[in-house]
């Protein structure tokens, strides 16, 4: 068994087990956040829910912590193993078909890591700009929606976050149909839907999530 | 020498099973007590190494390729013949004999070919089982499609690579063995001698061509497998690593060489286009399925192939042979294209082609029929000419392709020595003078996997079991030698680099020892060849050194062989003072430029016999009973 | 006719329009790697390849350099080929950071100088992987691929009498996939392209083939394991499904034979 387990497939494998869901985490995020044009009480009353999971909402969250961990370090023993491969490396190196997402997935994938935990301390443990802490709407929630708009105000920040969810969304670019290939669920008759969606779920993931800071940042939410 | 052919008594139906019954057979636990050497992993090898390893004995093969995988079998495209008569139109072992004999023009030994044809089936049986994906039709059953000089369609095909197919196949039966440690694969190694003990071949003396070591290696038995001398031509079909020299080196060991005469020029072969020219592509001769072959009726035709009208083309082999018609046989089509040409009537800028026309096919079948049935030839001639077959009919020529003749072996494919084998192309068993498409894929591995597993332990059953050494000091000369030999080449430090040389050999042999022959060309080229050889000796320059991978060196060893190959070559042509097959010599033709026979003086197998380098070889002849088949003119008209 | 192949010229005799064509002829420079052998170090060396025709193939071209050195006393550059008509899978050459080449579908030996023109710099390399190492100049040691079929890459059937090969019936379309796979020519061209150096598609492509006929069923999943393993201890990277193997694969083997081994591979570890 650890003979497959360290498999070259089996990498991919897990790979993929742990992107999926995370690629869920993601999509479920997005649709969150959208949320916020629905109004402030939309928004907080989802916030609120979520905090009211509790015991589940840890459960999520290391869960999470877990995958996310596991792919990175995966796929940094992979980076290593690849390069590995490959000792002496071309003069005159040349791409024939592979993007620019696919061959980037090391670097996005680092520049991600950084970004999460900027956002974990930004949004979550809410450090960075500690009066966010104290927003409370009308009905007592944790007002999240004038934390967003309060936190996307200030260009510098959402700078950060518009690379960050571009660099995402490039991640998913290649990530979404890369995961179905891994565990052999592409075929000859689907593969070209497949690898069509993939790339478009990337665009989607990047557009999704950065409407919300530049319409904050113009205004257009206020 | 002696040529005992030993085919066993019988009716000619019933020789191979009787053979098969009277063998002696080697005790299943004193297999691994054997050693067997392979030379070659082609078709003929692969199969033969696989097969002696599965049946216990300890195997080593040699090949001079980076993997056995990369022999030329694998560029064999259009088919593998077998008697299946899936089609149900009248197909039999009986007619795929008949057909095989007659189209070598009654040169090859009746009861060889009748047990070819006889194992053919279980060719294709044992292929499939080992994965070989064949074409299919709707049933999910075998397909097939006719070659040149056959009126049933029994030819087994995968797409335009069945070479490659059958190749892999047996390939991956040999890596079975090799993984199971039967057999111990030696790739990127040349076999430089055999190596003769008491008078049996004990081992063979090898060049590591990475490392330039020499290395002696003994066994009870060697086969050699190591195909065809048509790059004695320089330019042929063949890959550019083919060449005589393994069977050559036998020869000069005292193996006879049967035939050297009789060599294959394929008639659809893509046109030579420049003096760089390293080797002529083939373009298969399944394409004469549905192309017709034509030239204009007038001289120096210079308008474009689609300018010509219907009534000014001349379908020159529809006209000479209606019933076979564009599949009349690969030596006759060969040469009715050289006599258009020589006429006059050649097309393309250098007048030396004929155009290959699927215009009415594609017309009757529609332009997607005929990209399934031939889309990678296609695009392979567009890729090597920039000219599009769809648009305009190929321009193809004949070109060397095969040879029919090679070492002299005996009913068991065992030489005149004792313990040398010799399997595939590079025998001269079962092809006469002319060898049918879709053969030689038959015969190899008809002898590899058929053959050879059950006629070597006649031998191995006569033989002591002791285990073989190189201790012998045999091996220590025929080492020395090879040492000194080498030197002596990377000391001349001439002026002629090996492919100029090897260039000026092939022109000499193609112009006048090839499609067509004459006393008088020959016995110039019987001249020129000992002065080329000479040049070779005093002139030849190869840089480097031998303890490394040096390909001049490689290329210089195989040339040197050549140059003494080609004399025998053209001493045979002169000695067969006949037209029979693929061997046309212009003395002996009827007025319409057909082939003559003389049955009475040279219906026997010429054998030569090695004298000594600038000694002319001695000639012995076998002579061919025909009990079952009365050899009649050849017509395919 | 090939783009840039050929100049063409009009002229115009007795008031008819004649159209000339003559080939170009075009001078190159080629920066090729030289190695003596595997201790050596090795560098990038530039030739000249003048008065080079169109209508060679590379390899030919590279010949004709080779004889030009020969003349100048200087060691001819070592490089694979044999049958020169792109079926042996034994030529290599990574030309402009591509293996076999800028042709789709094409091998070295198949790729003509019609696809170059005058000028052009041309960057020579062999193929490079850990498992693959230099023997000489662009010689690479493949044997890597031959250890893998080893380990499975075939159907444990001996020579003998099978049962009648139309016995059982293979849908033509398996036939057709089993085929496609089966076109592999064991070049190396998917590890020489791949940025990871892996041999995915060429383990797949005998995966697949085996694992599409019926015949290939008893092994399969023995099969995959084994090949994978095989593969893995070589030394090859992993496959970051970017493709590229497919692109630079002078057969265009599909890629979907690797989800098609990524598949097996799974099925076998749960059973």
């Amino acid at each position: 068994m650890s003979s497959y387990i360290t498999s070259s497939v089996a990498k991919k494998y897990i790979m993929a087990l742990t992107g999926i869901p995370l690629m869920l985490f993601i999509f479920g995020h997005m649709l969150g956040n959208l949320q916020i044009f629905l109004g402030a009480d939309a928004i907080n009353n989802y916030a609120a829910t979520l905090q009211g999971l509790g015991g589940f909402l840890w459960a999520i969250r290391i869960t999470l912590f877990v995958l996310f961990i596991t792919h990175a370090i995966l796929s940094s023993i992979l980076y290593v193993e690849n390069k590995l491969a490959r000792p002496v490396s071309y003069h005159k190196p040349a791409t024939v078909v592979a993007t620019l997402t696919s061959r980037t997935m090391i670097i996005t994938g680092l520049i991600i890591v950084c970004f999460l935990v900027f956002h974990i301390f930004h949004y979550t443990v809410q450090s960075i700009d500690p009066s966010f802490k104290h927003l409370f709407d009308t009905q007592g929630r944790h007002d999240v929606y004038t934390m967003l708009i309060k936190g996307f105000s200030n260009s510098s920040i959402t700078s950060i976050y518009l690379l960050g969810v571009v660099l995402l969304g490039a991640h998913v670019h290649h990530a979404a149909a890369s995961a179905l290939q891994s565990l052999g669920l592409m075929n000859h008759k689907y593969a070209k839907y497949i690898n069509f969606a993939g790339p478009l779920l990337g665009v989607i993931v990047a557009v999704g999530y950065a409407v919300v800071p530049l319409c904050v940042l113009f205004k257009v939410i206020k | 020498m002696k040529l005992e052919s030993k085919i066993p008594s019988g009716p000619l139906a019933t020789k191979w099973e009787r053979y098969k019954f009277e063998s002696k057979l080697v005790n299943p636990a004193n297999k691994r007590k054997y050693d067997i050497i392979v030379v070659g992993s082609g078709l003929a090898g692969a199969s033969a190494a696989a097969s002696l390893g599965e049946l216990g004995y300890n195997v080593k093969c040699f090949c001079i390729q980076d993997s056995a995988r990369r022999a030329h079998s694998i560029a064999a495209q259009g088919g593998i013949n077998a008697a299946k008569n899936y089609q149900n139109d009248g197909d039999s072992v009986y007619r795929l004999f008949y057909d095989t004999l007659k189209g070598g023009d009654f040169r090859s030994r009746e009861a060889n070919v009748y047990r070819l044809a006889e194992v053919s089936n279980a060719i294709i049986d044992q292929c499939v089982a080992q994965g070989v994906p064949f074409a299919r039709d709707y049933g999910g059953l075998l397909d097939n499609r006719s070659f040149g000089g056959a009126l049933v369609s029994r030819t087994f095909y995968a797409r335009g690579q069945t070479g490659q197919q059958l190749l892999l196949g047996a390939y991956s039966a040999l890596s079975r063995q090799i993984g199971a440690g039967k057999v111990k694969m030696f790739p990127r190694t040349e076999m430089l001698e055999v190596v003769l003990v008491d008078g049996h071949a004990k081992g063979i003396v090898v060049r590591n061509l990475v490392t330039g070591e020499i290395t002696s290696h003994a066994a009870h038995a060697v086969i050699i497998a190591t195909g065809g001398y048509s790059n004695v031509f320089y330019l042929s079909t063949n890959a550019n690593g083919c060449n005589v020299t393994a069977a050559y080196r036998a020869y000069k060991k005292g193996a006879g060489f049967a035939n050297p005469c009789f060599t294959q020029i394929h008639p659809t072969c893509i046109p030579m286009s420049g003096h760089y020219q390293s080797k002529l592509t083939l373009m298969s001769e399944s394409l004469r399925n549905d192309g017709r072959i034509w030239v204009s009726k007038n001289k120096k035709d210079e308008r474009a192939a689609n300018d010509i009208p219907e009534d000014e083309r001349d379908y020159y082999l529809e006209r000479k042979y209606p019933s076979y018609g564009n599949l009349a046989p690969r030596d006759i089509s060969s040469r009715s294209a050289k006599e258009v040409c020589d006429e006059g009537r050649g097309v393309g800028s250098s007048g030396n082609g004929v155009y290959l026309d699927f215009r009415d096919s594609i017309k009757r079948l529609g332009k997607d029929v005929i990209a399934e049935r031939y889309g990678n030839l296609f695009q392979m001639y567009e890729r090597i000419t920039a000219e599009n077959p769809y648009k305009d009919p190929m321009r193809i020529y004949p070109a060397p392709h095969y040879t029919m003749g090679g070492l002299w072996v005996d009913y068991d494919l065992m030489s005149n020595v004792p313990g040398l084998f010799v399997l595939g192309e590079a025998n001269y068993s079962d092809h006469g003078a002319n060898r049918l498409g879709a053969s030689a894929l038959m015969q190899g591995l008809a002898d590899g996997y058929f053959i050879i597993p059950y006629t070597i332990g006649n031998y191995l059953t006569a033989i002591s079991r002791d285990a073989p050494t190189v201790d012998h000091p045999e091996f220590k000369d025929a080492e020395k030698i090879e040492k000194e030999r080498t030197d002596k080449i990377l000391n001349i430090n001439g002026t002629r680099t090996v492919e100029s040389l090897h260039k000026e050999l092939g022109n000499v042999m193609w112009e006048k020892c090839g499609m067509a022959r004459n006393e008088k060309g020959l016995k110039e080229a019987l001249n020129k060849i000992p002065e080329l050889r000479e040049e070779f000796w005093k002139n030849i320059k190869v840089l480097g050194t031998n303890e490394e991978f040096n390909f001049s060196l490689e290329k210089a060893g195989r040339l040197a062989d050549y140059l003494e190959f080609a004399e025998i070559m053209c001493q045979d042509a002169l000695d067969r003072d006949e037209s029979c097959g693929g061997h046309f010599r212009e003395e002996h033709q009827t007025p319409e430029g057909e082939a003559v026979r003389h049955d009475r003086s040279y219906s026997h197998v010429s054998v030569w016999e090695y004298q000594g380098v600038d000694k002319k070889a001695k000639l012995h002849k076998e002579a061919l009973k025909f009990e079952e088949v009365k050899p009649g003119v050849r017509s395919y008209k | 006719m090939g783009r840039g192949s050929f100049i063409v010229d009009r002229i115009e005799i007795h008031d008819t329009l004649f159209t000339i064509h003559y080939p170009q002829i075009m001078n190159l420079t080629l920066y090729i790697w030289r190695q003596r052998n595997a201790k050596d170090k090795g560098k990038m060396v530039t030739y000249m390849a003048d008065d080079i025709s169109p209508d060679m193939s590379f390899l030919e071209m590279l010949d004709v350099v080779n004889e030009r050195l020969i003349e100048d006393n200087e060691d001819p550059i070592a490089f694979d080929h044999d049958c020169r008509e792109g079926i042996c899978g034994t030529c290599s050459l990574i030309i402009n950071g591509r293996a076999h080449g800028p042709e789709k579908g094409t091998t070295t030996c198949q790729l003509h100088m019609r696809h170059f023109k005058d000028g052009d710099e041309i960057y020579i390399e062999p193929f490079r992987s850990r498992a693959f190492a230099v023997i000489r100049d662009l010689v690479v040691d493949r044997s890597a691929f031959d250890r893998i079929m080893q380990t499975g890459g075939f159907i444990t059937i001996n020579t003998g009498s099978p049962a009648d090969a139309n016995a059982l019936p293979i849908p033509k379309e398996d036939a057709e996939y089993a085929m496609d796979a089966a076109q592999c020519i064991g070049c190396g061209a998917c590890v020489a392209q791949c940025k990871n150096a892996s041999a995915m598609l060429f383990v797949a492509a005998k995966v697949s083939q085996f694992a599409h006929l019926p015949q290939g069923q008893p092994e399969r999943m023995k099969r995959v394991r084994a090949m994978v393993k095989a593969m893995d201890d070589e030394g090859f990277g992993n496959c970051t499904n970017q493709y590229e193997c497919e692109a630079a694969c002078p057969k265009e083997i599909s890629v979907n034979f690797i989800a098609k081994m990524n598949r097996e591979f799974l099925v076998s570890g749960l059973k």
